[in-house]
C-alpha cells in the first residue's frame, strides 16, 4: 500500500465512520438518572411490571455500588453519570423491510455498509440506531427453523416467558456497577433463541451505533442455544467522532444448554471518545461449546473480559481476544474461564498491539473449583509494542483448586524483530509495508476466525491505525 | 541507647498506631489476613529493649573483620557509626507493608549490619541465624552492603526454638554497588504453627549481580515480598525459590523484578509443591520502566499439586513501558507427570519412591547453588518432608 493510500485511509475515517447526523428523535429522556427516568423508560416501552421492578432495584444497586478501584480508575472517575441521556427513541417502532426505514437513518447505514451485507444474503440483520432496533429482517429459513432473532425489546414483548426465565441469570445486576447501570436503563440489543437441534448455518449479525451526543448506549443481548443447537452471532460497532465523551455499558448473556454451540464474534471500533465498559458472560452446560472472538480497536477506554462459566460436565470454551491501542487509548481486555464441572477444558489466546503511547492490558482469570476434576486449560498472551512510548501490561490470575488439573500460561512482550524487518526488506518490501505485514501476521490467528468481510475490514482498520507508525 | 534511635522508635510507634488495617480491597492482603500477625497485642517496647543473642558468633565477626568485612548487630552499628543509623533504620517497603514495617522499626532487636569493603571477595558464606526464642513477636532487621566490586554469599536463616505461637516480621535490605556480586540465601524453617512475614529489597547498581534463592518450608502462615530493583545499566538478577507445603500451611509470596535502567536482565524460577491441604499464592511482577531499553526479563512459576485438596493461585504480571525489550513469563499448575511416573515404575521404582524422585528433581534447579553448609541441613529437611 502506497504512502498516499495510507494517508487517504486516515482521512477517509471521518467520512466513513465519523459522520454525524442531526438528531431526529421521537422521544428523548431528560438528562440524568433517577427513579422517574427509569420508570419512564419502562412505561415508554410498555413493559410488564416485573421488568420495571427489576430496573428500579438495579438502579438502587447501581447507586449503592462504588466505582471499580482497579484498572484506570481516575479515568473512569471522569464519567459524569448525571450529564448523560439514558434513553432516546429514534422513530416509531421497528421496520420490517429496508424501504420502511427513514431516509436519514438509511444514510447512516449506507455509510456503514449494511446494504452490502444484506446483498450478501447474510442470515438476518438487526441494526441498532441509538437505543432501538429500527431495521430488522430475518430470513424465512430462520423462521422456519423456529429461530427467534429479535431486538431485546420485541423479545420481551413477544416472548416474555423465555425472557423472564433466562434474563439476568448469567449477569445479575449485583455483578458490577456497570452491569447494574445497564440493568436499570437497558434498551435494545439482540434476543436470540435457537430451538433444540437447530443449526443456524449463516452467522446472525447486528450493527450498533451511538449517534446523539452524550447519549449512553446500554444494549442488552441474550442468546439461548437450546440442546444440541448451534449459532454464530456477529456484532460490529462503529460510532461517530464527537468531542463529548459517550458511555457504552452493555450486558451480553449467552446460555449454551446441553450439547449446544455458540460463537460470538465482536469487532469493536468505537470512536476514541467512548468509554466501553461491557460485561459479557456465557454459561456452558454439559457438553456445550462456547467461543468468544473479541476484537477491540476503537474507544477511549475499553474494559471488557468475556467470560465462560463451564457448569456442565465436558463443556468446552475458547476465548480469542485481540486489541489494538493507539494514542490516548486504553484497551483493558482479556477473558475469564471458570471451571465448575469435571472433564472441562478451555483455551484463551490474547494478541495485543500498542503504538503511539497507547496502552493495552491483558487481564484474565482462570479459576478451577474443587468439584471440577480433570480440567485442561491453556492461556497464551502475546503483546507487540511498536514504539517506546507505548505500554503493555499482563495481569493473569490463576486459582487452581481442583484434582488432576493441568494449567499452562505463557506470555511474551516484545517489539517487531529487527531480523524480521531486515528479511522482509531484503526481499524488496518498504519498511512501512514490512511492519504492516508483520502486524497482520501477528493478528492472523484472530483474523482467520472472522468471516471474510470482517477480516477485510479488520485488515483495513489495522492499516488505518498503522499510518505513520514508521519513520 | 542513642537519642536518635529512641526518636526513630517513638516516631515509628506513633505511625504504627495511626496506620489502620489494610482496606478490604487491598490486592496485597486479599488472600492473607494481616490479623494473623496479632499486631494489636503489641506494646511499645520502651527505650531499652534487651537485645537477644546476636544472629552470628563473635568468631564469625572476627573472621570477617580480618577479611575486610564488617559484621555488627544494628545496636553496635548505631553506636559505632552514628551516621549509619538513618540508613539502617530507613523504611524500605511500600505502603502495603507500612504497618508491619512500623511495628518492626518500633520493636526490632538484635538486627544485623554487614558491610563488605570495596573489592573484597569473601570465600566462605556469611551465615546469619535469626532464632526466635519463646512465644510472642520477633522483629529481625538486616542491612547488607557490598561496596564496589565486592563479592559475598549471605545466608539469612529463620529458625525457632520451637515455642508455640511465634509471630515474626523481618525486614531486610541489600545494596550491591557497581560490579558487586551478591549471592543471597533466605531460608524459612519455622515451626508449623508460626506466623512469619519477610520483606527484602535489593538495590543493584551498575553491572552488579544478584543470585537470590529462597527456601520456604515452615510456618502456618507465611507471607513474603522480594523487591529487586535493577537501578543502573547492566545490572543482573536471578531469583530462585523452592516452596514445599503440607498440612494446612498457607504461603503467600510476591516477587518483583523491577528494571529501571537500560541493558538490565533478570530471570526467575519459582517452584512450588503442595501436599494435603496446603495453599500457595504466588504473585510475580516484571516491570520495565520507559528508560530501561534493551532489557530482558524472564519468569517461570511451576506448581505441583500433589493432593486433591492442595490449592495454588498464581498471578504472573508484566508491566512493560518501552518496546526494545524481550520479556516472557510462564506458569503451570498440575499433578506429577503420569508418563514420567509410568516410566519410573517400568524401571522398578515403587510409586512412592518414583514420586519422591520426581519432586526432588523438580526442586533441583533452584537448589543447585546452595552453599554446602546450608545444603547439608536443608536437603534432609526437604527429603524428610516428602
Amino acid at each position: 500500500m502506497s504512502a498516499k493510500e495510507i494517508a487517504d485511509l486516515k482521512d477517509d475515517y471521518r467520512t466513513k465512520y465519523g459522520f454525524k447526523d442531526p438528531e431526529q428523535c421521537v422521544f428523548k429522556a431528560r438528562k440524568g438518572l433517577d427513579r422517574d427516568i427509569v420508570s419512564d423508560i419502562s412505561r415508554m416501552k410498555g413493559e410488564p411490571e416485573w421488568m420495571r421492578d427489576f430496573r428500579l432495584k438495579a438502579l438502587d444497586t447501581f447507586l449503592a455500588k462504588p466505582m471499580p478501584q482497579w484498572g484506570n480508575c481516575p479515568a473512569l472517575g471522569q464519567i459524569d453519570f448525571a450529564n448523560l441521556y439514558y434513553y432516546l427513541k429514534p422513530s416509531e417502532g421497528s421496520a420490517k423491510s429496508w424501504d420502511d426505514v427513514p431516509e436519514y437513518i438509511k444514510n447512516t447505514f449506507e455509510k456503514l455498509g449494511i446494504p452490502e451485507a444484506e446483498r450478501k444474503f447474510l442470515a438476518g440483520v438487526t441494526a441498532q440506531y441509538e437505543s432501538e432496533a429500527v431495521y430488522h429482517h430475518v430470513q424465512k429459513q430462520l423462521t422456519d427453523q423456529g429461530v427467534i432473532f429479535l431486538d431485546m425489546d420485541s423479545g420481551l414483548r413477544e416472548h416474555p416467558d423465555i425472557v423472564r426465565r433466562y434474563f439476568s441469570t448469567v449477569v445479575p445486576p449485583q455483578d458490577n456497577k456497570f452491569a447494574a447501570l445497564n440493568s436499570a436503563v437497558w434498551s435494545g440489543g439482540s434476543f436470540i433463541y435457537v430451538p433444540k437441534g437447530a443449526k443456524v448455518t449463516m452467522p446472525l449479525q447486528a450493527y450498533f451505533r451511538i449517534n446523539a451526543e452524550r447519549s449512553g448506549q446500554f444494549e442488552r443481548t441474550l442468546i439461548i442455544a437450546d440442546e444440541d443447537s448451534s449459532v454464530h452471532y456477529i456484532e460490529g460497532c462503529t460510532a461517530p467522532v464527537y468531542a463529548a465523551d459517550s458511555l457504552h455499558a452493555a450486558v451480553v448473556e449467552l446460555i449454551a444448554l446441553k450439547g449446544a454451540h455458540i460463537r460470538y464474534t465482536t469487532i469493536q471500533n468505537w470512536s476514541n471518545n467512548v468509554y466501553n465498559l461491557v460485561t459479557k458472560r456465557a454459561q456452558a452446560h454439559e457438553g456445550a461449546f462456547v467461543e468468544w472472538v473479541d476484537g477491540n480497536i476503537g474507544s477511549k477506554i475499553t474494559m471488557k473480559f468475556p467470560s465462560v462459566y463451564l457448569v456442565g460436565r465436558g463443556a468446552r470454551a475458547d476465548i480469542l481476544s485481540c486489541a489494538f491501542a493507539g494514542k490516548g487509548q486504553l484497551q483493558d481486555t482479556g477473558g475469564k474461564l471458570i471451571f465448575a464441572a469435571p472433564n472441562t477444558s478451555g483455551t484463551l489466546i490474547s494478541k495485543s498491539i500498542s503504538k503511539g503511547g497507547g496502552r493495552v492490558a491483558y487481564r484474565g482469570l482462570v479459576k478451577v473449583y474443587p468439584q471440577a476434576k480433570d480440567v485442561k486449560v491453556s492461556v497464551r498472551c502475546d503483546a507487540l509494542l511498536l514504539d517506546e512510548q507505548s505500554r503493555s501490561d499482563t495481569y493473569p490470575t490463576m486459582e487452581i483448586d481442583g484434582e488432576r488439573v493441568q494449567v499452562g500460561h505463557e506470555a511474551s512482550v516484545s517489539k517487531i524483530g529487527d531480523e524480521q524487518l531486515f528479511y522482509l526488506m531484503s526481499r524488496g518490501l518498504k519498511e512501512n509495508d514490512a511492519v504492516a505485514m508483520v502486524v497482520n501476521g501477528f493478528f492472523e490467528a484472530f483474523a482467520k476466525e472472522l468471516p471474510l468481510e470482517y477480516a477485510v475490514e479488520l485488515n483495513r482498520l489495522i492499516q488505518l491505525e498503522m499510518e505513520g507508525s514508521v519513520g | 541507647m542513642s537519642a536518635e534511635r529512641i526518636a526513630v522508635r517513638s516516631a515509628a510507634w506513633e505511625e504504627f498506631k495511626r496506620a489502620g488495617p489494610p482496606p478490604p480491597a487491598s490486592e496485597t492482603w486479599r488472600r492473607t489476613d494481616l490479623a494473623a500477625w496479632r499486631l494489636e497485642e503489641l506494646e511499645f517496647p520502651g527505650a531499652s529493649p534487651i537485645p537477644p543473642a546476636a544472629p552470628f558468633s563473635a568468631q564469625e565477626a572476627q573472621r570477617l573483620a580480618s577479611a575486610g568485612a564488617e559484621l555488627l548487630t544494628l545496636e553496635e552499628a548505631a553506636s559505632r557509626h552514628p551516621g549509619l543509623v538513618a540508613e539502617c533504620l530507613a523504611p524500605c517497603s511500600g505502603p502495603d507493608y507500612r504497618r508491619l514495617e512500623m511495628a518492626n522499626l518500633a520493636s526490632w532487636r538484635g538486627g544485623v549490619f554487614l558491610r563488605i569493603a570495596r573489592g573484597v571477595r569473601l570465600q566462605e558464606p556469611v551465615v546469619l541465624t535469626f532464632r526466635q526464642a519463646g512465644p510472642g513477636h520477633f522483629f529481625p532487621r538486616c542491612l547488607v552492603v557490598l561496596e564496589e566490586g565486592a563479592e559475598a554469599s549471605v545466608v539469612e536463616e529463620h529458625v525457632s526454638d520451637g515455642a508455640k505461637g511465634q509471630v515474626s516480621a523481618a525486614f531486610s535490605r541489600a545494596v550491591a554497588a557497581q560490579d558487586a556480586r551478591l549471592q543471597y540465601f533466605y531460608t524459612q524453617e519455622l515451626p508449623k504453627d508460626a506466623v512469619h512475614f519477610f520483606h527484602q529489597r535489593a538495590e543493584l547498581k551498575r553491572g552488579a549481580s544478584l543470585l537470590h534463592t529462597g527456601i520456604l518450608l515452615g510456618g502456618a502462615k507465611h507471607k513474603s515480598a522480594l523487591d529487586v530493583e535493577l537501578q543502573e545499566p547492566g545490572a543482573r538478577s536471578e531469583i530462585r525459590a523452592v516452596l514445599l507445603g503440607s498440612g494446612r500451611q498457607h504461603f503467600d509470596a510476591y516477587t518483583a523484578q523491577h528494571h529501571c535502567a537500560p541493558r538490565t536482565t533478570s530471570d526467575l524460577l519459582y517452584r512450588t509443591a503442595l501436599r494435603e491441604r496446603a495453599r500457595s499464592v504466588y504473585t510475580g511482577l516484571i516491570r520495565i520502566e520507559g528508560p530501561a531499553a534493551e532489557s530482558e526479563a524472564y519468569q517461570s512459576n511451576h506448581n505441583l499439586l500433589l493432593s486433591e485438596t492442595a490449592r495454588a493461585d498464581t498471578t504472573p504480571i508484566l508491566e512493560i513501558l518501552t518496546n526494545a525489550v524481550r520479556c516472557k513469563h510462564g506458569a503451570t499448575a498440575g499433578p506429577l507427570d503420569s508418563e514420567a511416573l509410568f516410566y519410573l515404575a517400568s524401571r522398578g521404582f515403587e510409586p512412592k519412591e518414583a514420586a519422591r524422585s520426581l519432586i526432588l528433581g523438580f526442586f533441583e534447579p533452584a537448589l543447585a547453588d546452595l552453599p554446602k553448609s546450608s545444603a547439608e541441613r536443608l536437603r534432609p529437611l526437604i527429603e524428610a518432608a516428602l
